[in-house]
């Protein structure tokens, strides 16, 4: 069998792959009807007087939570054939999810001097709406910072908490670089809200939630600050637990509460 | 989609255009049966309707089968025929009413398959030296609905076909899979 053709909705190329979405709220129980069509090109052309067959991957980049029932239809949409015996078709189908996002696979067969240009698919879908959440605590010494009031207004200028997706990448070591390198990339996926103040005497605590993160995606939770005044050079807003703040969420676990902050404020010496 | 380059046409009813001469060629599934005064006609099937909560200002979600002639007639002339066709569905919006802004827009899913080719040439069993090419290349986003509230999807593909015997016609059909979001005035029965 020949490689899989990898089409892919991100390359955002009509001409390779089209997507349109309906999401219907079926008002039952959180239940949704998720409609996606489209026509995919692989333009796989061969001159070949056996049967050849292969994989045709569509990422579909559509997020998928809890899929109860699923129904594939795919057809053939654009064929070519230069005055030979021919074979072409369609002929099975499975989906998958893929870092939480649906993914089509469609076995494709070809004969003659031949080309299966584009195929149709309609994927139609009933899934579960999963509400996931992070939540915890900022703590921070009153001194530093007193807000005017007990009110989540109060401090909202001065935490922004971010759900990020996290990926990384090693580099090896080499002579430019003979340690190697470990980079940390983070885009930011979903903000956080401060909900409930406390002010104490010597401690006061914000509580944040971060609404619908994303499922399946490993994430990291940052509170940047301004306005917080620590005795050292610098004040900064780590988590409580070292590497508390790296999150994975999913459909078995959603939420995930604890996610503690504390403020730190360190000299350079 | 906007599509600036190719016009948008609208089906011409059966026996105005050069197609009718097809009529004449020996075929399997007679395109008579496509297209009656510019609307679908073969395999007519029942718009189903299902009574949705969102979202907003949609209240249904329509499943909506329709089938579409991909070309009629072409002789040998080595060229591509583009086409780009609103194609009126079954699907006429109940209580439409142009005044009503929840139902100047709807929102579909669509896909299309072609569902039947055929080339008829020389004759079944001989060599007919045919290359062709059948397409439907795109279901585009934009769609319209004309006064009567009638859904129009709209195709865009292309055919074409090579032959040495002048009297090669091809013909094909496409089937149209749409799933439609729109309004529709809640029924008292």
């Amino acid at each position: 069998m020949d490689p899989p053709i990898v089409l892919d909705v991100n390359d955002n190329d009509p001409n390779k792959l089209t997507k349109a979405v309906v999401d219907a709220d079926l008002g039952v129980g959180g239940r949704r009807l998720v409609v996606i069509s489209g026509i995919a090109s692989p333009a796989w052309v061969i001159n070949w007087d056996s049967v050849a067959d292969r994989d045709c991957r569509l990422r579909l980049r559509h997020p998928v939570d809890n899929v109860e029932q699923a129904t594939i239809h795919v057809g053939l949409a654009h064929v070519a054939n230069n005055d030979t015996e021919y074979v072409f078709a369609t002929d099975k189908h499975r989906w998958e999810i893929e870092a939480g996002e649906l993914v089509l696979i469609t076995h494709i067969v070809l004969s003659g001097s031949s080309g299966l240009i584009r195929f149709s698919y309609q994927i139609v879908l009933t899934t579960r709406v999963v509400v996931s959440e992070i939540s915890g605590t900022i703590t921070w010494p009153t001194e530093w910072f007193r807000p005017a009031s007990p009110t989540p207004t109060a401090v909202a200028d001065t935490f922004t908490v971010m759900a990020n997706e996290r990926t990384t990448e090693t580099i090896p070591p080499s002579e430019e670089e003979p340690f190697g390198r470990f980079i940390e990339h983070l885009t930011p996926k979903a903000p956080g809200e401060i909900v409930s103040v406390e002010i104490g005497d010597l401690q006061c605590r914000a509580r944040y939630r971060i609404s619908n993160p994303p499922k399946e995606r490993e994430l990291k939770v940052t509170v940047g600050q301004q306005g917080l005044r620590g005795p050292g050079q610098t004040t900064d807003v780590v988590p409580v637990v070292e590497g508390g703040n790296l999150i994975r969420l999913t459909v078995a676990q959603p939420t995930r509460d604890g996610v503690d902050f504390n403020a730190r404020s360190d000299v350079i010496r | 989609m906007n599509s600036p380059d190719l016009p948008l046409q609208f089906p011409v009813p059966w026996g105005t255009e050069d197609y009718q001469a097809y009529e004449a060629q020996a075929y399997h599934f007679p395109l008579t049966d496509v297209v009656v005064n510019g609307l679908v006609a073969a395999d007519p099937q029942d718009v189903f309707r299902i009574p949705v909560a969102g979202p907003p200002p949609f209240n249904t979600l329509a499943v909506v089968r329709t089938v579409f002639f991909v070309t009629s007639l072409h002789m040998e002339d080595e060229r591509v025929y583009p086409f780009r066709v609103a194609m009126p569905t079954n699907l006429v919006l109940a209580g439409y009413d142009r005044r009503r802004p929840e139902q100047q827009k709807v929102q579909h899913s669509s896909s299309a398959t072609l569902r039947m080719m055929q080339i008829n040439a020389q004759g079944t069993f001989e060599d007919s030296n045919i290359t062709f090419t059948f397409a439907a290349e795109q279901v585009e986003d934009d769609s319209r609905l004309d006064e009567t509230g009638r859904w129009h999807v709209i195709v865009r593909g292309n055919s074409s076909i090579i032959a040495t015997d002048l009297r090669t016609a091809c013909a094909a059909t496409v089937e149209i899979s749409s799933w439609v979001l729109c309004w529709e005035p809640a029924r008292l029965t």
